[in-house]
């Protein structure tokens, strides 16, 4: 149903190779001004060499370049949060982890500043897949809560995943770098409603 | 009590930005609910035109088709007048109507709430009428349809806390009642991370603009959480 953000290559790939070629060059000349040949003499391989890995050229660069940094996000908050056994503690954990990763972001916040109506519409496609992925993480994490028998565990996920991230992308009010402050959060929105 | 000071703004002699925009408001609330009396209830100020010209073009044409010539076109007004009103143009001009539509939707939210007998009441009433304004607005429908990379930016990261923070000072009076004025202002933050949460997103789980499948989802999701919240704050305190 729905793509998982996966990393596929292999780290001597030429693609991969290409990959974070491309990342570097974005954090230099951003997105719009990218061009296919940069890329080439970047990455010491030719345009054509280009196009047999990413067929419909710099679109779909981009595209991976995105969901393949969107990948490492989720590895990292995923290796991260193996560390905590308890839902709850996942959860904050998880939450402050993944918002700090954002912020520390270099290459994503220069395109943030400088270009955001080219980032936000290619950023919104990786969303859906990144909540797709949250939906079925917290679907494995559930056994360890005693939920309430009335709540079905796919909505449950599904609003997991969707007001994680959007807490993540734009906190609001919380304070996401407050131990206390994400515990409120989870205790009060999320595992009130959850447990029985 | 809002109703009165429509009213009476109205009535005043000099008439200022702030009559003219809830003459406008009381304009566009009655088009919500299809319920124009024509001629009452137009707009009749310039201001007023310009600002319901932009939201039909908006309506018709997005953002980025939108020129100032088809907002003067549409309100019948000229260049001159536009660019005198509005000297730094077509944003500016939006600017206003988001402002203005931010006031009628959160005036249109109290007059509803009001009705509610309690908080549960006042959350589902709040929810559902956001969310029909939301979808009844068409500016806002088209653009998000034609000019997705205009709109975007607004609803994510810092632009999107800045419009969190706003909703939970505007909405948090929807709640006092039952709430201290904090938890009201999270609560109304956490309400409309929901709506932008699942709306627009086609959700297979949740069709929040279905009546009975919000209250379920109100019921189990957010109210227990706010039960929470309120002990929490009586505790602290």
């Amino acid at each position: 149903m729905n793509s998982i953000p996966r990393r596929i290559y292999d780290q001597n790939d030429t693609k991969y190779k290409i990959i974070e070629g491309t990342l570097e060059l974005i954090g230099v000349v951003g997105i719009s001004k990218l061009t296919v040949e940069e890329v080439a003499l970047k990455c010491d391989v030719s345009r054509v060499t280009i196009y047999r890995y990413f067929p419909k050229g710099k679109d779909q660069l981009i595209a991976e370049v995105i969901a393949d940094e969107a990948f490492r996000w989720l590895e990292g908050l995923m290796e991260y949060v193996g560390e905590y056994n308890d839902f709850e503690d996942i959860a904050v954990h998880g939450i402050m982890f993944a918002r700090k990763k954002l912020l520390e972001h270099e290459i994503l916040n220069k395109v943030l500043t400088d270009e955001p109506n080219v980032i936000l519409p290619l950023l919104t496609v990786e969303a859906n897949r990144i909540v797709a992925f949250v939906h079925l993480y917290v679907v494995t994490q559930l056994f360890k809560l005693k939920l309430n028998p009335e709540l079905d565990p796919e909505d449950i996920a599904e609003y997991l995943a969707r007001m994680l991230l959007s807490i993540i992308i734009s906190p609001g009010s919380w304070d996401l770098s407050n131990e206390a402050d994400v515990r409120r959060l989870v205790k009060t929105q999320f595992l009130a409603s959850l447990s029985a | 009590m809002v109703t009165n000071q429509v009213v009476i703004t109205e009535k005043s002699a000099e008439p200022s930005f702030r009559s003219e925009a809830q003459s406008y408001l009381r304009y566009q609330v009655d088009l919500a609910d299809k319920e124009v009396i024509e001629g009452v209830d137009a707009p009749t100020s310039t201001n007023d035109k310009i600002l319901e010209s932009a939201y039909r073009c908006l309506s018709k044409f997005g953002y980025s088709k939108t020129s100032m010539d088809d907002i003067a076109k549409e309100g019948r007004c000229s260049r001159a007048t536009l660019y005198r009103l509005f000297p730094n143009g077509k944003d500016q001009i939006i600017a206003e109507v988001v402002a203005v539509n931010t006031e009628i939707a959160f005036n249109k939210l109290k007059l509803v709430v009001q009705e509610s007998k309690s908080l549960r009441e006042a959350v589902i009433l709040s929810v559902e009428c956001a969310i029909g304004i939301l979808e009844k607005n068409e500016a806002l429908q088209t653009v998000v349809v034609f000019d997705p990379e205009y709109i975007l930016p607004f609803l994510a990261f810092e632009k999107m806390d800045e419009i969190f923070k706003k909703i939970a000072e505007l909405g948090s009076p929807l709640f006092d009642l039952w709430l201290s004025k904090s938890n009201s202002m999270k609560l109304a933050e956490w309400l409309a991370r929901i709506i932008f949460a699942y709306f627009g997103s086609t959700s297979e789980q949740l069709k929040l603009n279905q009546t009975k499948a919000l209250e379920e989802f109100i019921d189990k999701f957010v109210m227990p959480g706010i039960k929470v919240m309120a002990e929490d704050s009586e505790i602290s305190s």
